[in-house]
């Protein structure tokens, strides 16, 4: 009794491909923005639920890919752009990640917390990054000649990086790297024991992580078409690790059906209460209490005790 | 020929003068060890005596403040734990330590890609062979039937096992092992001891082990140490060692 994999990616991609035949403008948006927020948690988890390592400050990496194409947008088409917000983050997670990952558990998590602050006031404060207001007017160019400034081209470029970016993202899961992430996560002792360089295996991690959250950052803002200091604020770090705490930390695909769940009951919420954050937290307590383990390792121990 | 030259060279551990601290405590305090290439050899005493301290020197997990380990003529003193391990130092604790929420399986799976020197390799998934070479590998230790069970299901003479298992992938030619049999009942203490005696005989490694249970002692090692104190007071074939009124008197305790 495995889960259809295939067929639920089939299913996936075809709706992804008809989406803009039967969906507004609107509608496109919001799953623009689940799409984005996928890749993101799925980034944050690969960190946080696999490699163990606690960092609450993945938004400076989102906020740098976000704020690459805030900048550069009207010089550089998206195609070059893209790879070069995701190769920007990754260079900054690897400073940061020299420095931080001396320390370990709550101390890190704070040291990464403090950096995203620090990101945050900077976007503030540099007139370039437009301050409060933030970088509007971004052009989001053309891809091999098409425009995309029309809802369902973008979507289509959107539903294309992410697509790559999870495909990515579990061939690294399920490369010997990811393997010994786990394993590092499960004792490091015995793992350092094996023969691996404990310090190399999680500055790898932060990397990894760090690129596909700039990613992530970068389609945020071509979808938005601006970008505010929002993009490097702390909850930005949060919502991530909400996410994959509902769908299971354990698991690849928690923080994908976390990151649906999560922005779906956001967006419900928010068009019929101004309260909707109490609700969201309400919705967020019953996962905590109910299933701590998150959605999908709830059902694969189920599925496991069913087979025996 | 040759596989038996090869195998007689390799795996030769050289401690001199070693002293490992802790605060004022000085664990291990002084101890020089010499075992050849492929020798099967135990280190005994009453606890407290250092053997655990004096492992986890050898594999380089604690630092010494004076003093050397040799392997094959290559001063490892200073060296990391990982660097010591691609070299040829592999160990299973004395509570055993394998990952629990990985499968028994991806447990070897982890140790084999370590040897193959692919912790980092991000950009491509483990293939279906490796997978299936992992599976062999715990046929060996008769972890078979169990492999697509979680690492904590298991019993703690499995977990052992396991840890062995683990060990082997390395291809090491010096095996730390501290206290093999520690929790096991004798049916699991005598599948294992007949387990690291096969496995000693067909690879031809050297190995280092720590043990409480003196028959096991007895029944595997070529020559014995005793620790004591921080310090070696003998080191000789096991019906000599048996015989000695000083060992026969701190294991009394009077010492």
């Amino acid at each position: 009794m495995r889960m259809p994999l295939g067929a639920i990616v089939a299913a996936a991609v075809l709706l992804a491909l008809t989406l803009p035949h039967w969906a507004n403008g609107a509608q496109l948006f919001f799953w623009e923005t689940v799409l984005i927020q996928m890749l993101y948690a799925l980034s944050v988890n690969l960190l946080i639920g696999h490699a163990g390592i606690p960092s609450f400050g993945q938004a400076a990496f989102f906020g740098i890919g976000a704020y690459a194409v805030g900048l550069a947008s009207a010089a550089l088409p998206p195609i070059v752009l893209l790879p070069l917000a995701m190769v920007l983050a990754a260079v900054a997670a690897l400073a940061v990640g020299a420095i931080a990952l001396r320390t370990y558990g709550i101390a890190f998590a704070m040291v990464t917390l403090a950096v995203g602050q620090v990101l945050y006031t900077a976007t503030l404060h540099v007139p370039v990054l437009g301050g409060e207001n933030g970088l509007a007017g971004i052009d989001r160019g053309k891809l091999f000649g098409i425009a995309l400034g029309s809802p369902a081209a973008f979507w289509y470029l959107c539903a294309a990086c992410v697509g790559l970016g999870i495909l990515a993202l579990r061939t690294v899961h399920l490369s010997p790297f990811g393997y010994l992430l786990r394993a590092m996560r499960d004792d490091p002792l015995r793992t350092r024991f094996l023969g691996v360089d404990i310090r190399a295996q999680r500055l790898g991690a932060f990397v990894v992580a760090g690129a596909f959250g700039g990613l992530a950052g970068a389609l945020f803002a071509y979808a938005n078409q601006i970008v505010t200091p929002d993009a490097f604020a702390w909850v930005r770090s949060g919502d991530p690790i909400i996410m994959a705490l509902i769908g299971g930390m354990s698991t690849f695909w928690g923080p994908v059906v976390g990151a649906l769940i999560y922005t779906w009951v956001t967006h419900a919420f928010a068009e019929v209460t101004p309260a909707w954050i109490l609700y969201v937290g309400m919705v967020f307590l019953f996962f905590v209490v109910v299933m701590p383990e998150g959605l999908l390792s709830m059902a694969r121990s189920l599925r496991e005790r069913l087979s025996r | 020929m040759s596989a038996a030259s090869e195998a007689s060279t390799a795996g030769a551990l050289c401690v001199r003068d070693l002293v490992v601290s802790y605060g004022a405590n000085r664990a291990v305090d002084g101890i020089s060890v010499e075992v050849a290439a492929g020798e099967l050899r135990a280190v005994i005493g009453p606890n407290g005596a250092g053997k655990s301290t004096l492992f986890a020197a050898i594999a380089g997990e604690v630092a010494p403040a004076s003093g050397s380990v040799v392997l094959d003529g290559v001063d490892v003193t200073r060296w990391a734990p990982h660097r010591r391990v691609r070299y040829g130092v592999a160990r299973a604790f004395q509570v055993s330590r394998i990952f629990p929420t990985l499968t028994v399986r991806e447990n070897v799976l982890a140790a084999w890609l370590c040897r193959e020197g692919k912790a980092q390799l991000w950009w491509r998934a483990v293939d279906g062979a490796t997978h299936a070479r992992a599976g062999v590998a715990l046929d060996d230790v008769g972890l078979g039937a169990l492999a697509e069970r979680r690492g904590d299901s298991l019993s703690q003479g499995d977990r052992k096992r396991l840890e062995i298992a683990m060990a082997l992938q390395l291809d090491a030619r010096l095996l730390l092992l501290d206290e093999p049999t520690a929790g096991m009942s004798p049916k699991e203490t005598s599948a294992t001891v007949a387990l690291v005696e096969s496995l000693w005989r067909r690879r031809g490694l050297t190995i280092l082990l720590t043990e409480h249970d003196m028959s096991v002692v007895f029944r595997l090692a070529q020559r014995l140490t005793v620790m004591h104190r921080g310090r070696v007071l003998c080191t000789g074939a096991p019906a000599e060692i048996r015989n000695r009124a000083d060992v026969r008197e701190i294991y009394l305790g009077h010492g």
